[in-house]
């Protein structure tokens, strides 16, 4: 059988580090870097040039979406749900997709891993056995695979709940357990699926250290998330996935400098009918643009203490009431709204 | 060798499952061997029995894997679908004979037939392979759990038929359905078990090579099949 390639040694697994940056193992080699077949963007490891894909019921996820994924970074992937952000991550995983193009390297099957966002175990095993047991399929030898399996549950703290039945662990717990399996890979490509859903912030701080350390080894990583803060801190890049397009991918920064660094002023509105925006009329001097979404109104400002009380009185002329007003720096949420003129998340989400 | 570990290993961890699979065989075929039913009747009984017990011990996991999208992971993390298939059926073949062993022996012992001891143990083996590599086979055309078990009862109570079990087969096309049957060689063993005509051996090939070009052809067209055990499918 053969086995995935490992940038730390031929068993097939990746070895949990005690701590960041502690890696021995460098920069894995790109083979073929401009192969025949191989994609037309230089530093990519796949390149999706018009990836559509519509569900057996005839509802389509994905409408020509392009998007490349560069060696060695982590990009991030935010979007409303249903956008299809999903979907690109099954794509991605899978064994053929129309329209993707990958590199030597993560061709093969075993040379990606993709953790769903609903992760599926053995419930009657430990949490254990469901990791070496995914290991082993992956071509993992047993006794590497239970090395890196213990490891792995430490690090995202499941040390001593490793022996339990699966099916008795919290969603939480079987987040960590989903993690700690696909980190435990030694796959060039790692895809995850909401891998902030349940986790409480400890989880959350070691899956940052784990992607970081990833990113030092040259690994390249893609998730999804709903968490414009996390993908801002812990991305490369960050594509905004909407309708099944992807609108626009950069860098967190650049994304941010296109919208202007202007503080936000964000004003909420209870649960009933938005203010009627012909009788207020355009926004008061001082405001740089207003973004609807919803029950909110988003307000990129010169000065926040100056523009306030007008902007407040520009609302309420409206015949609303206020809910909350919220001043802050710019997010990626911001972005996502302006740029695709599409709110991140409706509230709650 | 995965999923045969595996396999092992989930029949090992549901301790309550294996002893209810061992006592229920026992609880409900006891009788029957004891009782003074005629032979071919305790035959037929324990055949059904043996062919269901496999079929739907097969199906209804293949579907569940399915649609919970375990299979799907397998798949996913680089696993041949021809070797999930053969380590699976290999592995449901004997755990299964492992739980029926005790039933068996039963029957042979009180129907005065441990001579055909050996005859009985490789029929019920080719019988329980053969079903264990219909479930997922089954699993690959319905869309529910009830479908998979009327599938697996109605595919299993065909054969069964064909093979013999319900009555003899007539001259003509029923004996040529009879003698390419899987479940055939079971049913000329547990007859020879009960005390009825010895094993006829030769009238095993056809139900053998059957098996063989089914199990040959599952594992040589994967797609066939797999794709249809994926959930969601993207694949």
């Amino acid at each position: 059988m053969s086995r995935g390639r490992s940038a730390h040694g031929t068993d097939g697994v990746a070895a949990a580090p005690a701590t960041p940056g502690a890696h021995a193992g460098g920069t894995p080699t790109v083979p073929g870097a401009r192969e025949e077949g191989t994609p037309t963007v230089p530093g990519a490891l796949v390149v999706a040039e018009g990836l559509a894909y519509t569900y057996p019921d005839g509802s389509p996820a994905l409408r020509g979406l392009s998007l490349e994924v560069r060696d060695g970074e982590r990009l991030g992937l935010l979007g409303p749900n249903g956008s299809g952000k999903s979907t690109l991550l099954r794509l991605l995983a899978a064994d053929v997709a129309p329209g993707l193009v990958r590199s030597p390297g993560t061709d093969g099957l075993r040379d990606r891993w993709l953790a769903l966002d609903r992760p599926v175990f053995r419930p009657w095993l430990s949490g254990v056995e469901n990791a070496v047991a995914l290991l082993e399929l992956r071509g993992a030898a047993p006794p590497a695979a239970r090395r890196a399996a213990a490891a792995w549950l430490t690090r995202f703290g499941l040390a001593d709940d490793a022996h339990r039945p699966a099916g008795s662990y919290s969603s939480g717990m079987r987040r960590r357990l989903a993690l700690a399996v696909a980190f435990g890979t030694d796959a060039r490509l790692l895809l995850l699926d909401e891998p902030l859903a349940g986790l409480d912030p400890s989880g959350r701080a070691v899956l940052a250290a784990a992607l970081s350390e990833r990113r030092e080894e040259g690994r390249t990583t893609v998730f999804s998330a709903h968490d414009p803060g996390f993908a801002g801190a812990h991305c490369d890049r960050v594509a905004f996935i909407v309708g099944g397009r992807c609108e626009v991918a950069d860098a967190p920064a650049r994304l941010l400098d296109r919208v202007g660094a202007g503080p936000r002023v964000e004003i909420r509105f209870p649960e009933s009918p938005a203010p009627d925006r012909a009788a207020i009329g355009d926004p008061p001097h001082g405001v740089r643009f207003a973004a609807w979404s919803g029950q909110a109104v988003t307000l990129e400002v010169e000065d926040p203490r100056r523009t306030l009380p007008d902007a407040l009185a520009w609302i309420l002329r409206g015949g609303v009431s206020v809910e909350s007003v919220d001043v802050r720096q710019p997010t990626l949420a911001d972005a996502f709204l302006l740029l695709t003129g599409h709110a991140l998340a409706k509230r709650g989400e | 060798m995965t999923i045969w570990r595996l396999a092992w290993r989930s029949a090992l961890r549901r301790r309550r499952l294996l002893v209810w699979n061992v006592a229920v065989p026992l609880l409900l075929l006891t009788p029957v061997a004891l009782s003074d039913a005629a032979a071919p009747h305790r035959v037929a009984v324990f055949g059904v029995f043996l062919v269901f017990f496999g079929t739907f011990g097969s199906t209804i996991p293949a579907v569940r894997d399915a649609r919970d999208g375990w299979l799907d992971e397998v798949l996913r993390a680089g696993y041949p679908a021809p070797r999930w298939l053969l380590e699976r059926t290999l592995a449901g073949t004997a755990i299964d004979a492992v739980q029926l062993l005790p039933v068996l022996g039963v029957l042979l012992w009180t129907s005065g037939g441990l001579r055909a001891g050996p005859a009985v143990l490789l029929a019920t083996l080719i019988a329980l392979w053969f079903a264990n590599l219909a479930g997922p086979l089954v699993a690959a055309a319905v869309r529910s759990l009830a479908e998979a078990a009327l599938a697996s009862a109605a595919l299993s109570l065909l054969l069964l038929h064909l093979a013999g079990f319900f009555r003899a087969p007539a001259p003509g096309w029923s004996e040529v359905a009879a003698a390419w049957n899987p479940y055939a060689p079971l049913w000329d063993a547990l007859r020879a078990g009960v005390g009825a005509p010895p094993v006829d051996l030769l009238a095993w090939p056809r139900g053998l090579l059957l098996v063989l070009i089914v199990t040959l052809g599952a594992a040589a067209f994967p797609s066939v099949w797999s794709r249809r055990l994926r959930w969601p499918r993207i694949s």
